[in-house]
């Protein structure tokens, strides 16, 4: 008996995208037991203290963009069609990467200035390879639209926000960077939250959302509006950290709400022309967040004319990164962690042999409990942090880190870390007694 | 001759696993034919074109077919002309899908 096999596989290997993922997962147990360790200078409104400045870093750095990493690594064969340019290089980087991101936690905890430099400048490289290596993959792709201008632009914002992020470190030493240190800050922040993390969570959005509720038929008519108004949102808040114009803050925040709000009212039209009518509930909270980070605009608009200060400002990037970027990625992992996981273990032995569906390897009901803690917990710590409470901060924080936890716990269960070792080297097939290709089935 | 009702048998075993549901019922399956004694086509879809269950489901497909008795050789042909709709699934794979 013989087959005629088309050449389809463009996936890269379950270690490429594994790794970044573990790695993102560990970071998050971490952040949870930092954000507890450290809770006493956030208690007192200490924004610039090197803990805490550690601790956010290990946040976007360490958990959001390994995570994210990882995750685009898989769904870019998925989105794009294409496979990845060079997996050597994804694979190599990740070490480059990984070690740079502990190097630089470390140096900003002790706040070593040397340190900083050194890792600082491997994080930066680490992270022009991995951009350069998508755009390059992207490159080939005929795949166009909208959710291709969210991708590739959050590449080239990644690339602008680490060049101003190294110029940052820079202007402690260069006297003459010193004077724009406040504008670099702003502009790094900007560009990492929003033009990354914002464009590429919406990018991948247009191709999961309907992927996971089975939804067709829906309409991508307004798509490039919502890119068109995020674009001139952050470019008007970019003009803002320059030029120190509140208007100029309240005509970003009103683009950018008006981009979320056209993109919440493309979401509910895939939800209306879903043919999954179960829709597990990591996939509704998606939904949520998106509205969620709405809200956040609509504080863009009005904070610079209340007067309340850098204090709002740093409970607003906290709600934007907690509460709408690392709610998405944990709503997403809940799906594409166990799809990655079962793949490696069990793809090959579909009508084979009896395996689980991948809705055995964890029941998705089981989320409630960590948005629940998650959720109340990033509340009272919002609320908390803007009246400085400090008993609010630290119960807050606690909630939130036990929501951390147990969603870390759920996720290492999914991954099995008794058999990841194995697979993350590639040796060792799941099913014992067949090797990896199932041949002996 | 293959016997294409058990060739149709084979794949209800080939289940789309993130559905919970057979890529038979899905109405994935477009057109099966022998075109040559023991040589079987299968020409089939995905649900979405970049499917990341593509290459497992198509694989098994293969694998399924070949079990059964006569089948001395299998080409999947996976295409997306006319691409797959929810009006393509059989009513069972509607109710388990929640649609009914």
């Amino acid at each position: 008996m013989q087959t005629q096999t088309r050449a389809t596989s463009q996936a890269p290997p379950f270690a490429l995208p594994a790794r970044y993922m573990l790695s993102g997962l560990i970071g998050f147990v971490l952040f949870a037991v930092d954000l507890v360790w450290h809770v006493i200078p956030l208690t007192e409104g200490q924004i610039s203290n090197p803990h805490v400045i550690a601790l956010t870093h290990l946040l976007t750095l360490g958990v959001l963009l390994t995570f994210v990493m990882g995750a685009v690594y898989q769904l870019l064969t998925v989105a794009f069609l294409i496979p990845l340019k060079t997996e050597k290089v994804g694979r190599l980087n990740f070490w480059l990467y990984l070690t740079g991101v502990v190097g630089l936690w470390g140096s900003m905890n002790t706040w070593w200035v040397l340190g900083l430099d050194i890792f600082g400048a491997v994080v930066v490289l680490g992270l022009y390879v991995y951009a350069g290596l998508i755009l390059w993959s992207l490159s080939s792709s005929r795949v166009g639209g909208a959710m291709r201008g969210f991708v590739l632009s959050a590449h080239i914002y990644l690339i602008l926000a680490v060049t101003v992020a190294w110029l940052l470190v820079l202007s402690f030493i260069v006297p003459g960077l010193a004077p724009w240190q406040s504008q670099l800050l702003a502009t790094h922040i900007v560009l990492a939250a929003g033009g990354f993390f914002g464009f590429i969570i919406l990018g991948f959005s247009y191709k999961l959302l309907p992927m996971f509720t089975l939804s067709h038929g829906y309409s991508t008519a307004r798509q490039n509006y919502t890119q068109v108004l995020l674009h001139l949102g952050l470019w008007s808040l970019l003009a803002a950290a320059w030029f120190h114009g509140a208007i100029w803050v309240t005509v970003g925040g009103v683009l950018a709400l008006t981009g979320f709000v056209v993109q919440v009212w493309d979401i509910l039209d895939i939800f209306k022309k879903r043919m999954r009518k179960r829709v597990d509930l990591p996939i509704r909270v998606v939904a949520m967040a998106f509205a969620i980070a709405g809200v956040g605009m609509v504080a863009v608009v009005v904070i610079p004319w209340t007067g309340v200060g850098i204090v709002a400002w740093q409970d607003l990037i906290t709600f934007y990164l907690l509460g709408v970027v690392a709610l998405i990625l944990i709503s997403y992992a809940y799906k594409i962690v166990p799809f990655l996981v079962w793949t490696e273990r069990y793809g090959k032995h579909v009508g084979k042999a009896k395996i689980p569906l991948m809705a055995d390897l964890l029941n998705l009901q089981h989320s409630r409990w960590v948005y629940s803690l998650f959720g109340s917990g990033l509340l009272l710590y919002l609320v908390s942090f803007a009246l400085l409470w400090p008993i609010g901060i630290w119960l807050g924080a606690g909630l939130l880190a036990a929501g951390v936890l147990v969603f870390g716990g759920q996720m290492f269960y999914v991954l099995d870390l008794r058999k990841l070792p194995q697979e993350l080297r590639g040796t060792k097939s799941f099913l014992q007694g067949r090797d990896d290709t199932g041949s002996e089935l | 001759m293959i016997n294409l009702k058990q060739i149709r048998e084979a794949l209800q075993d080939v289940y789309d696993p993130e559905l919970g549901v057979n890529v038979v019922e899905l109405g994935l399956v477009y057109d099966i034919s022998e075109p040559a004694e023991g040589d079987l086509l299968i020409r089939m879809t995905m649900t979405t074109p970049g499917c990341p269950m593509h290459d497992n489901i198509s694989e098994s497909v293969e694998w399924a077919v070949l079990q059964v008795v006569g089948v001395s050789s299998v080409k999947v042909d996976v295409v997306w002309d006319p691409p797959w709709s929810p009006e393509m699934m059989s009513e069972e794979a509607k109710l388990k899908l929640g649609m009914g």
